[in-house]
């Protein structure tokens, strides 16, 4: 399965993240997001082993990652309540539903992928059991 | 008369096991997605750190929703199949099931 849309705006997330580690243009930037998707993509045609293995070492990196940041977030965040709120939000009323309501749209496109899992049924081993003990 | 012979439909190699398949869905459903949206939450909740958990965790039970409706069709048809196939399977109807998996792809 291939999500174009998908593909090229975490492809561009990457070389976000990498311009604030590495002194880059946003031509290197481009570029780099370039070289990503062409090198994940080499992955993917290598073979299914092969790409399952770096999807697991990338996610154990990324729940790592995830859980000492929010360790250090809880224990040392202080200014959170200093924030700018968003426009046009409403705190109070109808209008506070209406200010969850686009708050949802952000998260669920974090959550985005769920089904993505399920296309792979056709790679794996005896798939009832896997899929039955996973949920 | 000879009859045309008949090829079996090629499959893909079956490798991935529930180690794999685990990290798979927690990979996809944690994207980076996770590092660019807690401020924007944040900012649209105005600021209460209570409400903006709370959405973090009705979008979680409405993804977990969505995703044992996937699995519970997936395991119907366990061979190599996009949405379309998936929504075909669960709906007689081939044109809704098709704009379906169009619109969530």
């Amino acid at each position: 399965m291939i999500a174009s849309g998908s593909v090229a705006a975490l492809a561009r997330a990457f070389s976000e993240y990498l311009a604030r580690v590495l002194p880059i243009s946003p031509a290197g930037q481009t570029f780099s997001a370039v070289v990503m998707i062409g090198i994940v993509t080499a992955v993917n045609v290598w073979g299914t082993r092969k790409s399952s293995d770096l999807q697991n070492w990338t996610t154990l990196v990324k729940m790592g990652v995830i859980i000492i940041l929010s360790a250090l977030l809880l224990v040392l965040g202080r200014n959170y309540g200093h924030i700018p709120y968003a426009v046009g939000i409403a705190l109070h009323g109808l209008g506070a539903w209406s200010s969850f309501g686009l708050a949802m749209i952000t998260v669920l496109w974090a959550y985005e992928g769920w089904q993505f899992g399920t296309y792979s049924a056709g790679e794996v081993v005896d798939p009832q059991k896997p899929f039955r003990a996973l949920f | 008369m000879r009859t045309p012979r008949q090829h079996p439909m090629p499959e893909l190699v079956r490798t991935l096991r529930l180690r794999d398949l685990l990290l798979l869905f927690i990979g996809s459903v944690i994207g980076s997605g996770i590092f660019r949206t807690p401020g924007p939450i944040l900012r649209q909740v105005g600021g209460s750190v209570g409400l903006s958990l709370l959405v973090w965790v009705v979008g979680g039970v409405l993804s977990l929703l969505g995703a044992l409706t996937y699995a519970s069709l997936r395991l119907r048809i366990p061979k190599p199949a996009g949405c379309i196939a998936i929504f075909a399977t669960a709906s007689a109807i081939s044109r809704l099931s098709f704009m379906a998996g169009v619109s969530s792809s």
